[in-house]
């Protein structure tokens, strides 16, 4: 599958369309407005009937997720080095490879012996995001980036609709008054 | 219908809308709701007798006592009191300066003993007097401006971090700044008026036009977020841009493939703009590592490296990538 090839949705919030990466996301079924990153994995663990365990890791800066497949357990490493949200997409890439059911590769195919030692990563199989493989312009890594997109698309657009229709303020103090005045309508219970 | 008439009717149209919102659809207590209803109420109360000819037509069902004035100046005077009051309240902090909380008590006994003695006395000059009361509510509540509402609006500027209310707290340290700047002239023309010289009236209306900006930015914080959605999307355009500089900055020195791009008049809607800037983002903090350690390059690569480590979300993340010139 060529990155051309790849569409993009340009309405994540609206229509879906017939991509692999949204029909996957539809077969899912996770609610995205209510989007939680501790229990997107639970609810991936529970689709896929396997523990998926998030661990950060001291990972050189070029590498910013891995996903291991053990014999029991999904592992999902990011990179502890970076800034949450570049961990927080890194995640959702292994997952992405997770739940669109990726053959995973042995990792002494991604990664050097001497560095696999430094991770203490033999002799597993599984998936890396690391800026070498995103060159490569592998199939399968181009799919996790779009279903991360794809995700984001859903929550910018959920985002968009709390801002307007919830928070007015971030200043404790405020929030009453913002309130009465009405500065944003409030979904009332 | 008269522009007055007009700006009139749309203060108590938004007071309208405050009243009914805080009566039907918000779960604050009672004294909460009693800060803000009572605000609004007095504003428009101050606001609808605007003018020395309002207040000729009014004074002649009082003998010509200056009822109006008093009732003016008493409103705006306990609309600073209540605000105040409101933004200690916010900022969960003491007042800035003590006096300040002492002059909530005092003013409206000073006010009506002022007002208690002019009709016992019957002080012959109208005019002088109302210059000298205008000037002495303007300069009380420019005290107040300066010593707390300013820097108030301006604390909540910086703490902050939903767009529209950022936008708002600018309109209100906007809004006290021009009735400073009006106060000027009213506090001119009062001392004008007690030294007995001529231009009281010059003085006092030459700064009057900032008192309309006052107003303005006034009434347009109190309008819900969605009115400035079209602001803060130009302000993030200009983030994407910047952002997207960057990328193909950093393109120069990293090979990064194609990802499809959303066209031009998607970026016109929210949430796809949105997700362009945290496309662009994604892309920055992939691929900067590769950027040359040296010169330009090299400044660039320290940049991003010191504000990924320090930002410590994902909004200040793009604050101070934005801000990196090449």
């Amino acid at each position: 599958m060529s990155l051309i090839s790849i569409k993009f949705s340009s309405d994540c919030g609206g229509k879906l369309n017939n991509t692999s990466i949204e029909l996957a996301l539809e077969k899912l079924g996770y609610d995205f407005s209510i989007f939680d990153l501790d229990d997107f994995v639970d609810y991936v663990a529970g689709d896929v009937r396997r523990e998926i365990i998030v661990r950060p890791r001291v990972l050189e800066k070029r590498v910013t997720g891995i996903w291991v497949k053990a014999d029991t357990a999904h592992y999902v490493f990011y990179n502890s080095t970076l800034h949450r949200i570049h961990q927080i997409h890194s995640i959702l890439h292994e997952l992405a490879h997770i739940v669109l059911r990726h053959p995973p590769k042995p990792l002494d195919e991604i990664f050097s012996k001497d560095l696999l030692k430094d991770y203490d990563l033999i002799p597993f199989v599984g998936m890396a995001r690391s800026i070498d493989i995103l060159q490569h312009n592998d199939p399968h890594e181009v799919e996790a980036e779009t279903f991360v997109y794809t995700i984001q698309g859903q929550l910018t657009a959920a985002d968009r609709l709390k801002i307007l229709t919830g928070q007015a303020t971030s200043i404790e103090g405020f929030k009453v008054f913002a309130d009465i005045v009405g500065y944003a309508d409030r979904k009332r219970s | 219908m008269s522009g007055q008439t007009i700006a009139i009717l749309a203060v108590w149209i938004t007071v309208g809308f405050v009243l009914i919102r805080s009566t039907y659809h918000s779960d604050a207590s009672h004294h909460d709701k009693w800060i803000i209803r009572l605000q609004v109420i007095l504003f428009a109360i101050a606001f609808s007798l605007w003018g020395e000819n309002t207040e000729l037509q009014i004074d002649r069902y009082f003998n010509d006592y200056p009822v109006t004035l008093f009732i003016k100046t008493l409103s705006l005077l306990s609309v600073s009191v209540l605000y105040h009051d409101m933004l200690k309240s916010i900022r969960q902090a003491s007042s800035p300066l003590r006096i300040l909380d002492y002059l909530g008590v005092f003013i409206p006994i000073i006010a009506t003993l002022a007002f208690t003695f002019y009709v016992v006395t019957g002080i012959p000059d109208r005019q002088s007097l109302r210059f000298i009361v205008i000037g002495f509510r303007d300069a009380t509540i420019c005290f107040f401006s300066i010593a707390h509402f300013i820097p108030g609006s301006w604390w909540m500027y910086k703490q902050e971090s939903i767009p529209a209310m950022k936008v708002k707290a600018l309109c209100m340290s906007a809004c006290f700044t021009c009735f400073c700047i009006t106060a000027i002239g009213s506090i001119s023309a009062a001392g004008l008026a007690i030294a007995n010289l001529e231009g009281a009236y010059s003085v006092s209306t030459a700064l009057q036009p900032f008192i309309y900006i006052a107003i303005i930015l006034f009434v347009l914080q109190l309008t819900p977020h969605r009115w400035f959605s079209w602001l803060i999307q130009s302000g993030r355009l200009r983030d994407y841009y910047r952002l997207k500089h960057l990328e193909n900055y950093i393109a120069n020195y990293a090979y990064m493939p194609d990802m499809p791009q959303i066209p031009w008049y998607d970026l016109l809607k929210a949430s796809q703009l949105e997700l362009a800037v945290y496309r662009s983002l994604i892309m920055i903090l992939d691929y900067y590592p590769l950027l040359d350690k040296q010169g330009k390059a090299g400044f660039v690569y320290q940049q991003l490296a010191q504000h990924s480590e320090e930002a410590k979300d994902y909004a200040q993340l793009i604050r101070q990538i934005v801000k990196i010139r090449l």
